[in-house]
């Protein structure tokens, strides 16, 4: 299988001052994606809350949680998704359910969803905009493949990516953008190391644009565990902030070799988690 | 007679108590006055990185671990933390072992890095053997020793690992020793790698913390840091400060040992205090860097280390400052780190390790 992550930087978000704009990249990325002969594309984290809150990109989250509306974003990439054979995740996007919000991403091929996430951990200032924390974990098999979510703020939290890893997913696909200082060791504190924790693939895909006057960063990059990656450093493709689009070719059956070598889940102690009860609200 | 029942009897006479109370006496050390009365914000901590010396006798092991502790002392360190396996030098007082020894390194030597990886995979009866034989005399010798200095000098040490027999099993464990030479606790190695569960060693299920003067420690062993299971209980249990010795049986790469301790120490925010064991010793070739760890936001470099040594073999003492204060407020202001979800949480451990769809039915 085939994987591409698409990464834009700031000076290409700033260009965007459409709805149409951005509907019109993401097209030119995906016959890019397709033109690369890739099964799978991933654009970057918050690239649908960028798109519904394009009117008011400068005023504060607050406002726009009044008038959220995430159907016309998907929408569109449903549409998109019907003029080419590629399995899709266009980023994330702002889910509103009832009085809540959450930040939610899906897969998407042939116009259907295949699977939708939402993001399970809130990062600070996720609290502060008083979103909704998703419950639920969703693995999916597709083309063969079983392919979950971990979004944004949850590779910051490797329960996530255990509960997927252990559920037996092949393929991680990963949305993210970070707030704060650029800092490349605390990206790779989030997925590369779920990554070699779990011997999963993931791509992640970066947000290098601005919501709500905040600034977000993020690298793109196409993970597998070390012993499979040529430098041994567990990756198969970064954008290292170079490229917009990176690709790499996925082969189970040498990842299968890999785990064979280093089988990290084989030697998870549960009686261990068991008997310490892990999560038991003690803290 | 089995090889076991030799060599435990071989080791007891060699390891004698006596000897080693006689030894350390002649040592001269100092002890300092005020082992409890530490600023938290402020905590000099020293880890080792060294390399596997064998000894032909117990007084030479005791000057190595000493030479450490001197140095860790000089520079007004309130711990020092030992490598994992860190009575492979004692092997030296095995009959022969040098010979043994030289010819089995050489013999590796010879083959690729790759083989070697892939013969530590092989079983070895008499690996388990010679271990389960020396690790009685062991254990109570490195105890001894390590109460001595620790009392002897007035700070808290970290023995290393060695073996434990307990109720006819072997595991992986390693004790802390108060500036009072008394023993703290004792932790054993929780998650194994597969020549661990080849030889025997038998895995540890349970973990305490212990409450120091300026924070709550736990010391879990080398693969343990490979599972972010280990460090969320640390942290639910209490912990700030992290041990963790380690020897890694592998050719050393960067990327490797970015699998361990320093990603634990940024998701579950603690301090992460690293020593390793590296050389060769029976064919088998260790390496890895000592080093202190913290979140990024903390480090001056913002890259979560306080001190790495600089080379991943040969004999390094890491020295660095803790500041729990820091520690804390960089927990409350973390952006990404803190946040619970109850609702996701609860019935975590049935619902991923044991559920329908989870590990032990789909492996």
């Amino acid at each position: 299988m085939k994987v591409a992550s698409i990464e834009w930087q700031k000076s290409e978000w700033e260009k965007i001052s459409k709805r149409e704009i951005l509907i019109q990249k993401i097209e030119e990325y995906l016959e890019k994606a397709v033109e690369v002969q890739a099964d799978v594309v991933v654009f970057p984290g918050f690239t649908g809350c960028f798109y519904q809150q394009i009117s008011q990109l400068k005023s504060g989250l607050q406002e726009l949680k009044k008038e959220i509306d995430s159907g016309e974003y998907i929408e569109q990439i449903r549409n998109l998704s019907m003029k080419y054979e590629i399995i899709l995740c266009p980023g994330s996007y702002w889910e509103k359910d009832g009085q809540r919000i959450y930040h939610t991403s899906i897969i998407i091929l042939n116009g259907k969803i295949l699977l939708k996430q939402r993001q399970i951990y809130l990062a600070r200032w996720e609290r502060n905009l008083g979103l909704s924390r998703g419950v639920v974990i969703n693995l999916e098999q597709i083309k063969g493949w079983k392919v979950g979510i971990v979004m944004s703020t949850d590779v910051f939290y490797p329960q996530v990516s255990r509960m997927l890893a252990l559920m037996g997913a092949d393929l991680v696909l990963s949305p993210v953008g970070f707030i704060g200082e650029r800092n490349q060791a605390l990206q790779i504190s989030g997925m590369w190391q779920n990554v070699q924790q779990n011997s999963f693939f993931a791509v992640e895909s970066g947000f290098n644009g601005f919501l709500g006057g905040m600034d977000f960063w993020g690298e793109s990059m196409v993970h597998a565990p070390l012993a499979m990656t040529e430098a041994e450093d567990g990756w198969l493709a970064r954008s290292k902030g170079q490229q917009d689009l990176v690709a790499a070719e996925l082969d189970n059956d040498l990842r299968s070799e890999a785990i064979s070598r280093f089988d990290v889940l084989s030697q998870l102690n549960p009686e261990f988690y068991r008997r310490m009860k892990i999560f038991g609200g003690r803290s | 007679m089995s090889i076991e029942t030799f060599l435990e009897r071989w080791f007891d006479k060699k390891i004698s108590l006596k000897k080693i109370e006689h030894y350390c006496r002649k040592l001269g050390m100092r002890k300092r006055t005020y082992v409890n009365n530490i600023n938290s914000e402020n905590i000099r901590v020293s880890c080792v990185q060294r390399q596997i010396q064998p000894v032909k006798n117990i007084e030479g092991y005791i000057d190595i671990l000493n030479d450490f502790v001197k140095r860790a002392v000089e520079k007004d360190s309130r711990i020092i933390v030992f490598p994992e396996y860190n009575f492979f030098d004692l092997l030296g007082l095995i009959p022969g072992f040098s010979l043994l020894n030289r010819y089995l390194n050489r013999k590796a030597l010879r083959v690729s890095s790759k083989c070697r990886e892939s013969n530590k995979d092989s079983n070895n009866p008499f690996a388990s053997a010679v271990f389960s034989g020396i690790s009685r005399p062991v254990e109570k010798g490195i105890k001894k020793i390590i109460s001595l200095l620790a009392e002897g000098y007035g700070l808290y040490i970290y023995t290393g690992s060695y073996l434990l027999k307990e109720k006819g099993k072997i595991y992986n464990a390693g004790s802390l020793f108060g500036p009072d030479g008394h023993c703290i606790g004792t932790q054993k190695k929780i998650h194994l790698t597969d020549f661990e569960e080849r030889i025997g060693i038998e895995r540890g299920t349970e973990m305490e913390v212990y409450t120091l003067p300026f924070g709550k420690v736990v010391f879990p062993i080398c693969m343990d840091a490979t599972y972010f299971e280990t460090f969320q209980i640390a942290r639910e249990l209490g912990a700030d400060l992290i041990i963790l010795p380690i020897a890694n049986m592998e050719e050393y790469n960067m990327w490797k040992a970015l699998r361990g301790i320093w990603p634990r120490v940024q998701e579950s925010y603690v301090y992460g205090l690293k020593a390793s064991l590296n050389g060769w010793i029976a064919g088998l070739h260790f390496t890895g860097k000592a080093g202190i760890f913290a979140p990024l936001s903390i480090t001056p470099n913002k890259d979560g280390v306080v001190a790495l040594s600089s080379h991943h073999e040969g004999n390094f003492l890491i020295t660095g400052e803790l500041n729990i204060k820091r520690l804390y407020e960089a927990r409350n202001r973390a952006e990404y780190h803190g946040d619970k979800n109850p609702d996701f949480e609860r019935g975590y451990i049935e619902k991923t390790y044991f559920g329908v769809r989870g590990w032990n039915n789909g492996r």
